[in-house]
């Protein structure tokens, strides 16, 4: 080439034969096809990324969306109501298209043949799981022979069983006829409730499209047909049609929740306290006796220690018994309470009708949430929708987690890595200076340092299995046999908790911020530090006062990026304390207020559960997605902070350098 | 310094002592910082101690101990024992003597428990047959009945106010006698008490003779009896009929003959045995000579089989015969001082389908006078003539213990305590306790990581089942599936992970400019912290089923999305090289746009590459259905004939081109090229016909489940699924480490390289992936070491069955998803615990290896290319 060029003076190439007219060669040497292998492996990595990301963000975005209820009628007569939860292409087998209706045959044939024998079909949400045993059911477009969006479609979610839907028949409520105990005769009795009932008829008076009944056992007759010897036990309501029902239901619907929250409330956080109460002087009797064996073990039966310990047991025992009959007593206060607002709430049912016409009456009370899925206009789904992100993020979960919220769960994640964050910095920082600063170099510290690299690079799952071995069995056994023998054989910290969780995750993060913490120290530079020391500063003041707060950003970094890892990790918990569902949250307003020998609910490990372990998968999915996407938000947030800040540690080193 | 320092400028005095305060605090902060670092850094340190700690006693050896006060005396007045056990403390021993009289005494004193029992009265057994792992027993006399009874020591707990008045002062942690019971003072308010009991149902008749031998089993349904009356074999169905008056319970028996010959030749037949679930019978010759039945059907039983338990050398004598725990395996003793165990294994030529096989055999060195079975473990203790006890634990083939009787007497029995923690045994008048450890027999490195014979199975194999609802049930701890299925795992996710990974770090690093590198880099990036719980749900719940019925169409794409990207590249050096230059911004966009394509054609391929190789249905043709072997052949060896046909094509054409195309236009070069690449791909296509022809020809098919065949039955969780998205998963950390090597690589060397006339791909592949090799590699280490310990991808993905198979379409079960499924209900300190532990720390050798091997060449990397 060179040979060339020098004989042709240089410029473009002259000599068409020349290896300097080789344009065919260099074309060769750009290896055109193997960039574009490489390019495209790239675009390949990248579409997998974003489309992941982006296929989550859509599904968990979007299954708290209200969407219309559909009813559809199949040639073979089944009727259906409910949501498309999603769709499908299969291949129909032959005697499933037989089966159908001959017109049909021809339509499903087209259909067919169109699509090189795939035919379409969708899932349908129809619930009703108590009357069908089914949650969901496959419907294929050729099946169907009618489909409309029936306009008093109620999508309804509720306490139990799942989701109803239907369509309102009649609103129901009930005014309880009194119970005249005083009166011993049965007869005159059921005369007084009868009376009793006239009266409420008469004070509720007429009122258009209401209808009024007396309920005397399974009967609601009208009151001029009920007979003299009916026991009369209520007097009911009746509101007619889908409208009047559903007015009825948005006009008492909060009211019912309102009491069913305050019965929850009593018996979580009351029925919970007394229970504490309780508890707590069981285990005070319980370490009584066991000091007193120990000290018949040791001194003997007849020694004056024994005797004493005898004299405090008795003592011990009169406080529990006194403890026991007055936690009895708030006991059996709080359950009446309890009763009344059981009572009260059991009074507005609604009656509905489903697609397939059988009747069912629900009560207001196990209701969540209703709405006529059809008539919604922007405004109301987009409440709904708001309804039920507040629910999701807010409440507790019911239905074997596949409804309600995930509160536990964040809670559970938030404390969980805050404790591992305590632990992990402060021994990540200590590590770090030694090895950055404190240590002479050499083969070992830098034997060390591999080492420690290294860690970060082993299975989560080991440290699980440590964590369980050392910490759950091998420490908790240990202070469970010093300090909670009264509870043995019941373990306190001698099985998974929130602390041996954290200690386990800080001890996997430790690699991540002695790394980080060790690259901000060896950023600071050097120079700064002589001019610390050339002012006459002790090594400790030049750490604390020029090289720590120089590396701060760098350790803020590690700290949060230990964080996201923590609290992405799900195999290790797994072993040492995630649970499906915890009784308890890990901190309460029980003394001592935080408990760290609680099981506790994790993001991560709700995804595992429901994806994996639940019962019916398909119905815990729009949960999964909803979780996943939130567990990825909180785990970017927490990167993200840590890019900002690593960007501003360098912009101050950019400014700060002199 | 004293006296005040010079005058200075702004008149203070200045001291110049450093502060003693700061010199503490200094001192102080370095020892703090010093310990606290050094404490952290030994905590790390703790997980690979502490997994070590837990994983060493498995390989411990059993101990053996003599116990206090274990010498006793017994006089049992030279009368043979029929039966020798101890309770399940080791507290009470008994035995039955020949003459029908059970005397039962206590271990650590010799004194006896109560008179002898003498349930038979006068009447002396001729035969009897006890359960070794429960309390039944069957009696035969020489009027031609048998009599079933259960004979243990029986162990309650009662509380203070049930135990007898003298019983209650005794200190605790001391017993005592009462009334022929022996009472423990366990621990305050709680006292242990033994007692032995005998207890024997109704007389039936099961021929004239007296009977030679008996055997029984007691099942749920009832008990089968086989006895040896005079020359006549029976099989009795014996059911208690209870009468509801008298609440009397009379056995009543269904009695079928079988099939006997007597063999003289071999002696008198000795022993008579029948299987737990009653479906086998053995009789056994003095000489070792023994014939098996087939009782499956007790109506109608059939000889089975015959052969020799003992070697056929003249004089060698059967000197024991009995059962292992679960009563299916035979243990048999000569006096050659062989112990083998044989069990029953399918064998199509057997008469019934089974035969008996001999699967172990432990040789000591004089005659075999005992062997007795744990009654909870697969472990015996068997006693010799030269007065030697060993233990031996049959699965693991290995000797556990031994010792020796003082003077080398004779055993006559031995006897281990259910909880597997005392050994009794007896010669003559003497008794010798013993305090055993077993430790973890069942474990040695043969087990866990070579072929064992397992009980039922028709070889020796490799295997992972560590529970199952059966009692008698064996767990089988073998490694070899759990590694096998993590190098699987590893395997599938590198081979899609790392290509990409690497070709995107290269293009990234070399092909792109720098303003996209700084946001591309990121996006890959946050891929690393995705937790994999999330990408474990979606393989799990959204991939494997969107894929099951799509394979075709997958695997399709896996050849067309890479064939695009070079169609259109082969496309773009049509364009004339104003154009290509002037458009150049837009060859990303085009690379982008050549995946889509790919993958269209993928989808509308993907079904008639379903009916070329896969007969039209890929999950029946999988099955072995239909179709024959071309299309796994073809689907195989197509990645290999790609790559040497790649191969032929850039090498000889390459020479070929530059040879003789000197004059060749640009274009002419293009479409050349263009040919050349057409070429290559029918020469791809071509061989791997040709392979899959001549292979499917000379008779070999890829689909089966032996572990070498590459495919086989489709399974919804299989390895496609875990290496597509755990390749995924470690895409971002081969591409970050890739990426910062290249990146690494000196600016000048770039520099120097495309000076010297070198277009950037020559560069790249000559200057920059040459230096950064070993930055790569490392890359690709790491890679691998963060597949091997991936939990939950491939607890969610990969169906979790431990099978040792290499097909892609089938699941598996790693070592970290083993863990994880099975630790939390593994009870702490147990053999499954401890295995489990054991499997941690070979993952975290496995992965610690990896890694320091792949940092170290990291560091030296690091090395050179700062000194270049």
């Amino acid at each position: 080439m060179s040979e060339s060029s020098t004989n042709s003076g240089g410029g473009a190439p002259r000599r068409p034969g020349g290896r300097l007219g080789r344009d065919s060669a260099a074309l060769l040497a750009h290896g055109e096809p193997a960039v574009w292998l490489m390019g495209v492996g790239l675009v390949l990595a990248l579409a997998m990324v974003l489309g992941l990301l982006g296929f989550v963000f859509w599904q968990g975005i979007g299954t708290l969306w209200p969407t219309p209820a559909t009813r559809v009628t199949l040639h073979r007569g089944a009727v259906y109501l409910g949501e498309v939860a999603r769709d499908d292409r299969f291949q129909p087998a032959e005697a499933v298209i037989e089966a159908l209706p001959p017109s049909a045959i021809e339509r499903a044939r087209a259909e067919l043949d169109a699509n090189e024998g795939w035919a379409h079909r969708r899932l349908i949400r129809t619930g009703n799981y108590e009357l069908t045993g089914e949650h969901f059911q496959w419907v294929s477009d050729f099946e169907i022979a009618q489909e409309e969006r029936p306009p008093w479609a109620l999508v309804i979610e509720r306490l139990t069983w799942g989701r109803f839907y239907g369509e309102p028949t009649a609103f129901q409520l009930l005014h309880y006829t009194d119970e005249f105990a005083e009166t011993s005769d049965p007869a005159e009795r059921r005369r007084l409730r009868l009376e009793h009932a006239r009266r409420i008829a008469a004070e509720l008076g007429e009122a258009p499209g209401r209808t009024i009944r007396f309920v005397a056992g399974p009967r609601w007759v009208a009151p001029e047909e009920v007979s003299p010897n009916a026991t009369v036990a209520a007097v009911a309501e009746i509101w007619e049609g889908p409208a009047a029902a559903w007015a009825q239901f948005l006009r008492h619907h909060g009211a019912v929740r309102g009491r069913w929250e305050e019965r929850r409330r009593l018996e979580k956080y009351d029925t919970g306290r007394i229970n504490h109460r309780k508890e707590k002087a069981r285990l005070a009797l319980r370490r009584r006796e066991i000091a007193l064996e120990r000290i018949e073990m040791k001194s003997g039966a007849e020694s004056p220690a024994a005797a004493r310990a005898r004299a405090a047991l008795e003592l011990a025992r009169a406080e529990y018994g006194k403890t026991d009959r007055e936690t009895e007593a708030e006991f059996l206060a709080v359950r009446s309470k309890i009763a009344d607002l059981n009572r009260e709430n059991a009074r507005f049912r609604l009656a509905l009708v489903t697609a397939d016409g059988r009747n069912k009456v629900i009560e207001l009370a196990d209701i969540v949430r209703a709405y006529p899925a059809n008539q919604l206009t922007w405004r109301q789904r987009l409440a709904i929708y708001g309804s039920r992100w507040r629910e999701f993020l807010l409440d507790d979960p019911r239905e074997a987690n596949m409804e309600g919220g995930v509160f536990p769960a964040i809670f559970g994640t938030v404390v969980m890595t805050l404790i591992m964050s305590l632990m992990v910095v402060p021994f990540g920082v200590l590590a770090a200076l030694y090895l950055r600063e404190y240590a002479k170099a050499g083969p070992l510290i830098s034997s060390v340092r591999i080492a420690v690299n290294n860690l970060a690079g082993v299975p989560s799952i080991v440290f699980g299995v440590f964590g369980l071995g050392f910490f759950s069995y091998f420490v908790g056994r240990g202070i469970d046999e010093l300090f909670f023998a009264e509870k043995l054989p019941s373990p306190t910290y001698g099985t998974g908790g929130i602390l041996w969780a954290s200690l386990t995750l800080a001890l996997l993060t430790l690699p991540v911020v002695i790394v980080a913490t060790e690259e901000a120290l060896a950023a600071v530079p050097g120079s700064m530090r002589e001019g610390s020391y050339a002012c006459g500063a002790s090594k400790w003041q030049t750490i604390r006062r020029i090289v720590l707060p120089r590396a701060m950003p760098g350790i803020m970094t590690g700290m949060i990026l230990a964080m996201a890892r923590g609290a992405g990790e799900v195999a290790p918990l797994m072993l040492v304390g995630a649970v499906k569902l915890a009784p308890e949250l890990p901190v309460d307003g029980i003394f001592p207020y935080l408990h760290p020998e609680r099981s506790f609910m994790h993001l991560g490990f709700h995804i595992y559960d429901l994806g994996f372990q639940s019962q019916n998968s398909e119905a815990a999915k729009p949960m999964v997605f909803t979780t996943t996407l939130l567990l990825i938000a909180i785990i970017a947030a927490l990167n993200i902070t840590a890019i900002v800040v690593r960007s501003r540690l360098r912009r101050r080193f950019q400014t700060g350098v002199f | 310094m004293e006296e005040p320092s010079p005058q200075s400028y702004t008149g203070r005095v200045r001291d110049r002592r450093t502060r003693p305060i700061v010199k503490v605090v200094d001192r102080l902060a370095r020892g703090l910082i010093s310990f606290g670092g050094v404490s952290t850094i030994v905590a790390v340190a703790t997980v690979c101690v502490f997994l070590v700690i837990v994983a060493v006693p498995l390989f411990l050896p059993s101990r053996i101990a003599e116990a206090g006060g274990s010498r006793i005396e017994f006089d049992r007045g030279g009368r043979a024992i029929a039966r020798f056990d101890v309770d399940e403390y080791g507290a009470i021993g008994w035995m039955a003597l020949e003459d029908g009289s059970f005397v039962a005494f206590e271990c650590d004193s010799g004194r006896s428990l109560g008179e002898p029992r003498r349930p038979f009265g006068d009447a002396a057994p001729t035969a009897w047959s006890f359960n070794p792992e429960g309390a039944d027993f069957c009696v035969g006399f020489a009027d031609g009945t048998v009599r079933l009874g259960e004979a243990a020591v029986q162990v309650e707990f009662i509380g203070e106010n049930q135990a007898p008045e003298p019983i209650r002062s005794i200190p605790v942690g001391a017993r005592e006698f009462h009334e022929d019971a022996l009472y423990f003072h366990t621990q305050p308010g709680q006292f242990r008490r033994h007692t032995f009991a005998v207890s024997l149902h109704g007389p039936l008749e099961v021929g004239r003779d007296a009977v030679r031998l008996v055997g029984h089993t007691v099942r749920s349904d009832g008990s089968v009896v086989a006895a040896l009356a005079g020359e006549t074999l029976t099989i009795n169905n014996v059911v208690e009929v209870r009468n509801f008056l008298t609440g009397e319970a009379t056995p009543t028996a269904r009695r079928t003959d079988v099939p006997y010959v007597p063999a003289p030749e071999h002696g008198a037949p000795s022993r008579l045995l029948v299987s737990r679930l009653g479906d086998q019978m053995f009789v056994a010759w003095e000489d070792g000579y023994l014939r098996r039945y087939d009782t499956r059907d007790t109506a109608r039983p059939s000889f089975a089989q015959e052969l020799r338990l003992t070697d056929e050398a003249a004089g060698i004598r059967l000197t024991s015969l009995g059962f292992l725990l679960g009563r299916t395996t035979l243990i048999s003793g000569d006096s050659a001082g062989h112990l083998r165990a044989w069990f029953t294994v399918a064998d199509e030529k057997g008469s019934d389908g089974l035969r008996l096989a001999r699967t172990r055999d432990f040789a000591g060195e004089s005659a075999v006078r005992a062997a007795n079975p744990s009654a909870r473990a697969r472990w015996l203790a068997a006693g010799y003539a030269d007065g030697r006890v060993a233990l031996y634990h049959v699965t693991s083939s290995q000797t556990m213990a031994s010792v020796r009787f003082g003077g080398g007497a004779p055993v006559d029995a031995v006897a281990i305590a259910a909880r597997g923690d005392r050994l009794i045994a007896t010669a003559g008048d003497r008794c010798r306790i013993w305090a055993v450890r077993p430790g973890h027999p069942e474990i040695n490195l043969a087990t866990l990581f070579r072929k064992v014979w397992y009980e039922g199975f028709p070889e020796p194999r490799h295997m992972w089942q560590s529970s199952a609802g059966v009692d008698s049930f064996e767990p089988k701890f073998g490694l070899i599936p759990l590694i096998f299925s993590t190098l699987k795992a590893t395997f599938y996710s590198m081979l899609f992970g790392l290509p990409i990974a690497l070709v995107a770090a290269i293009y990234t690093s070399e092909f792109m400019a720098p303003r996209l590198k700084m946001r591309v880099k990121p996006i890959i990036e946050t891929m690393a912290s995705l937790p994999s719980v999330v990408l474990g749900f979606l393989s799990a719940l959204v991939i494997a089923p969107w894929i099951e019925y799509r394979v075709p169409r997958v695997l399709t794409a896996f050849v067309a999305a890479p064939a695009a990207g070079l169609a259109f590249a082969y496309l773009w050096q049509l364009l004339p090289v104003r154009w290509s230059l002037r458009l150049a911004r837009f060859r990303l966009p085009a690379m982008a746009a050549a995946l889509p394509v790919g993958f269209w054609a993928a989808w509308k391929l993907g079904p008639r590459v379903e009916r070329a190789l896969f007969a039209g249905n890929l999950h029946r043709w999988l099955d072995g259905q239909i179709g024959n072997a071309f299309g796994g052949w073809f689907l195989l060896l197509f990645p290999l004939c790609a790559l040497v046909a790649g191969f032929v094509v850039t090498f000889f054409g390459g020479m070929f081109l530059r040879v003789f195309t000197a004059r060749w236009s640009r274009a002419q070069m293009a479409l050349a090229d263009l040919a050349r690449f057409l070429l290559g791909a029918v020469l791809a296509f071509g061989l791997t016909a040709l392979a899959a022809v001549i292979l499917t020809g000379l008779g070999f098919d890829p689909r089966g489940s032996e572990p070498y065949h590459f495919l086989g039955t489709y399974v919804q969780r299989n390895a496609l699924v875990v290496g597509f998205i755990m390749g995924f998963a470690i895409i971002p950390i081969i591409y970050t480490i890739g990426e910062d090597a290249l990146s690494a690589v000196p600016e000048h060397l770039r520099s120097a390289s495309l000076g010297a006339g070198a277009t950037p791909w020559q560069t790249a592949i000559r200057i920059v992936i040459p230096t950064a090799m070993s930055g790569l590699f490392s890359a690709a280490m790491i890679g691998l070491g963060r597949a091997v310990g991936e939990t939950m991808i491939v607890l969610m993905a990969a169906g979790n069955t431990p099978v040792l198979q290499m097909n892609i379409f089938n699941g598996f079960r790693t070592l970290a998803a083993n863990i994880a499924v099975e630790l939390p209900e593994a009870p702490a300190g147990g053999t499954h615990y401890r295995t489990l532990f054991l499997t941690a720390l070979v993952l975290f050798a496995m992965t610690f290896a990896l890694n320091t091997a792949a940092e170290s060449i990291r560091l030296r990397f690091r090395k050179r290319a700062f000194k270049l």
